[in-house]
């Protein structure tokens, strides 16, 4: 555990340092995929640790942006806009995943799409309260502790802190018993319940808290890029954030961090690339992509991760049949 | 009141076409766990079939067939042994996202070559017909009739014979069809095959108005997943009920409310249905299995 | 005197067919009674209805002289009753060890209190004992979807003991097992009985397990009890033994 531990560290302080050494861009993408990273662990939750379906992550990513743009504007203080996006998150997803636990797991899929849906459209249509298409802008950055996070770097890390706190609450979540009990729902529901395990109570906290999660995510969003629209929070990055997670590994820890690494650089690398070879992607980068996301899912369906379960060197006895 | 026929007639016939569309989409869930999240580039696919074929020559009815074979082969055939089979014994999530990568891989391939939108021939005559006092085109008439047939063939072949019988066995209950000694393998290959027939047939009757180009799929696709889900995902017939009804209340909606909200039907129908009756209107109340 | 288990006229039936057609018996406090008939018979039909996961046409069933006739599998499990499946029903995912762990810490405080204790839930003692006695102990902590059958035939049964349930229903708990591993099964139910005291009413085909292990058993047939007694008395009625040579 402590090895781990100190490597994580050694990670991060790398970045650090390696933020330093980048272009204003690049460290615009590393704060972007933290940002993003945040929505996409709380995903994970939800999904890979508790076995449940959301196809609407970028609506509460949304609904935290927005309560931060107009909050942060108002003049209140970051940290008391944080938890309330976080809590106004919650309670919707509470609210959106109750009558779902009354039919079919399907079901929660296609409440979260219609959500997503509707969402977008309210985003796009209330131009009163979300500015419309014309969106917020001049969406300021905290000061922390004395320090201004105005500048790139210092957002950078303002951002990378608040990750790392927060996967290490989810980390410690997921350690505790609720942890396992996510589990045993995602595993064998039906035994779990029969084991007194409350099915419907941990479905609806594992979808509350990865939507709070991307409620958080969304606050950091709306201060990075300091203007929104309802343009990100389409379904469509909904699909985005659930391939990050299953391409990653879904309910592997880390996968997030793989598959978020994939679908937010990988896209803009080739497309920012000036690399001749590379123009030639810039047309046709969605159809790799879309083909690698094939191949990767019939190759590895437990995602980019699963690859250490076939490298490690423990015994494997095939379950037999009986 | 003329008016309104006229609306309910072309809503039935537009809402015909997204039924075929959600009627393949329910078959593959049905039949195989499949949600096939690109259902509506499996429709675009065939237009541009359809019009490489009239390009190099052939007759539309000709195209169509060819096209139908072509799609049998890979929509049909292909999406299924390629990423079906290998990955259905994973679950439902990492097919569904596999679909979704082929959703966007194929968008973008034809977006890649071209990003305009072409024009696509009929099969019907232009022109109208006035039934009753009403003035009905004969795209229609034409829609109706071959959805229509289509339909009733299908529910036939299901009901009527024995390898449709078996396939609703399939659908039904997969293990129970095992065990009656049904080529559960070959059944659910026919549903393929039957999905990608349905699907070129959308694209014949739905191209014409919609124009042929790389996004088509878009609102096709999202059309037919909500009409699937209206109806009841679990019935066939949820598909039907589920299409016809977007594409009437579309009309209706578009004409004497105002054409901005008609985009907005199917999806404020979705909505309805899965707060109110989240099996669908037609679906049987399946509670969650204690 | 109130019987521990009271099940009285349970019917189920689909339709036209009489899955379960009035089956009535007790249990008393630490009786281990068996179940044998025929496939189809209606055993496992009998289990579910009386176990929540499927709600009996007719009948009544009662626990501690409390009617729990239709009651969830949740709220059967708040009551101390407990059960194993036909077929294998482990957390795949979990290892062996956080399997036995997740099958009792549902029992321990209330949900907000278990998001602050310790990671094992205070049931690690309890988790390795049971591991040391069911042997599992060079296999605890890999994940018990990788295992072969008889050892997760095992953490199955084990899982259904965790919570010291006052009463368990064991649907097949031999099914697909090998001899050697029958044995040992015996032994362990023996042995849990004493150390917790639980009832266990025992469905199985494997009669020599059967006669050995339960005192009082039920022969059932197309959905009715045939016959009922010691294990002699119930082997060498006439009727249970034309039930299963056929017609």
């Amino acid at each position: 555990m402590t090895a781990r531990c100190i490597g994580l560290a050694a990670v991060i302080a790398a970045l650090a340092v390696l933020a330093t050494l980048l272009k204003r861009s690049d460290v615009y993408l590393m704060t972007l995929c933290c940002v993003y990273l945040m929505a996409t662990m709380g995903l994970n939750l939800t999904v890979g640790y508790a076995g449940q379906m959301s196809l609407g992550q970028a609506a509460f990513f949304g609904i935290g942006a927005y309560h931060a743009a107009i909050l942060l504007k108002l003049g209140w203080p970051f940290f008391v806009v944080l938890p309330i996006a976080a809590v106004a998150c919650f309670m919707i997803g509470l609210a959106l995943g109750f009558p779902a636990l009354r039919v079919q797991h399907h079901y929660l899929a296609f409440a979260t799409l219609g959500f997503n849906i509707l969402v977008f459209l309210v985003m796009r249509n209330e131009e009163k309260i979300t500015g419309g298409t014309f969106g917020v802008s001049a969406i300021p950055r905290p000061t922390v502790l004395g320090m201004s996070t105005e500048g790139h770097l210092a957002y950078f890390y303002f951002t990378l802190v608040s990750l790392v706190a927060l996967a290490a609450v989810l980390w410690w979540l997921l350690r505790s018993p609720w942890g396992r009990a996510f589990a045993a729902l995602r595993d064998n529901p039906i035994r779990a319940e029969s084991l007194g395990v409350n099915i419907t109570a941990y479905t609806l906290l594992a979808f509350a808290i990865g939507a709070a999660c991307a409620g958080v995510g969304g606050v950091y969003y709306a201060s990075l890029v300091e203007f929104i629209e309802p343009g990100p929070f389409h379904f469509s990055t909904s699909l985005m954030m659930l391939l990050a997670v299953i391409v990653g590994g879904s309910g592997r820890f880390f996968g997030p961090v793989v598959g978020t690494i994939i679908i937010i650089l990988l896209p803009e690398a080739l497309r920012a690339s000036n690399m001749e070879a590379l123009k030639f992607m810039q047309k046709w980068y969605l159809v790799f992509f879309g083909v690698a996301v094939v191949i990767l899912m019939v190759w590895l369906p437990g995602g980019i991760l699963s690859l250490f379960d076939r490298w490690k060197k423990a015994p494997r006895i095939e379950a037999a049949k009986p | 009141m003329g008016d309104f026929v006229q609306l309910i007639v072309s809503g039935t016939a537009t809402g015909a076409i997204y039924a075929l569309a959600a009627l393949g989409f329910t078959l593959l869930w049905q039949a195989a766990g499949v949600i096939n999240f690109a259902q509506g580039e499996f429709v675009m696919l065939p237009a541009f079939a359809m019009l490489f074929f009239v390009a190099a020559g052939a007759p539309l009815w000709l195209s169509f067939l060819l096209t139908c074979a072509v799609a049998m082969a890979v929509l049909g055939y292909g999406f299924k042994r390629v990423i079906v089979d290998p990955l259905i014994r994973h679950g439902v999530i990492p097919l569904v996202i596999a679909t979704l990568g082929l959703s966007i891989a194929v968008k973008n391939a034809v977006r890649g070559y071209s990003a305009q939108a072409y024009p696509f021939a009929s099969p019907f005559p232009d022109g109208q017909l006035a039934l009753a006092g009403v003035n009905v085109s004969y795209a229609d008439i034409g829609t109706l009739v071959l959805a229509g047939a289509i339909v009733i063939g299908l529910q036939a072949f299901l009901s009527k014979t024995v390898t449709g019988r078996a396939m609703q066995a399939v659908a039904q209950n997969t293990e129970a069809a095992k065990v009656l000694g049904i080529n559960v393998r070959r059944m659910v290959l026919y549903v393929f095959l039957i999905n990608a027939v349905l699907a070129v047939v959308a694209a014949l009757l739905i191209t014409p108005t919609y124009l042929a180009k790389f996004d088509m799929g878009d609102s096709i696709g999202q059309k037919a997943f909500f009409a699937a889900i209206i109806g009841g995902f679990n019935q066939t017939r949820g598909a039907l009920l589920g299409g016809v009804l977007i594409g009437v209340l579309e009309n209706v909606v578009g004409f004497y409310v105002s054409p901005a909200y008609k985009e907005g039907v199917a999806l404020v129908l979705f909505l309805l249905v899965i707060l109110f009756r989240p099996e669908g209107l037609l679906g049987k109340s399946e509670e969650r299995k204690v | 005197m109130t019987p521990f288990l009271e099940v009285k006229d349970v019917r189920k039936e689909y339709g036209a067919i009489k899955a379960v057609d009035g089956v009535s018996f007790d249990v008393g406090p630490g009786e281990i009674v068996g179940v044998i008939g025929p496939n189809g018979s209606g055993k496992t039909t009998l289990f579910n209805s009386i176990l929540g996961q499927i709600k009996p046409t007719s009948g009544h069933v009662a626990f501690c002289g409390e009617n729990i006739t239709g009651m969830s599998p949740l709220e059967l499990s708040r009551r101390g009753v407990g059960r194993t499946f036909q077929t294998l029903q482990v957390f795949g995912k979990l290892s062996v060890r956080d399997n036995l762990i997740a099958a009792a810490q549902e029992f321990k405080g209330t949900l907000g209190s278990r998001l602050f204790a310790a990671p094992d839930a205070g049931l690690g003692e309890h988790a390795d004992q049971m591991i040391e006695m069911f042997r599992l102990e060079h296999v605890a902590h890999l994940p018990a979807g990788t295992l072969s059958y008889g050892q997760q035939k095992l953490i199955d049964i084990a899982m259904a003991f965790m919570p010291a349930p006052r009463l368990v229903l064991l649907d097949e708990p031999c099914a697909g097992v090998n001899p050697s591993l029958v044995d040992q099964l015996r032994g362990l139910l023996v042995e849990l009985n004493k150390a917790q005291g639980g009832s266990f009413v025992v469905i199985e085909h494997n009669m020599d397990f059967i006669m050995q292990l339960c005192p009082h058993v039920i022969c059932m047939v197309e959905g009715k009890v045939l016959a009922e007694g010691p294990p002699e008395t119930v082997q060498g009625n006439r009727q249970v033994l034309e039930a299963y040579l056929g017609n």
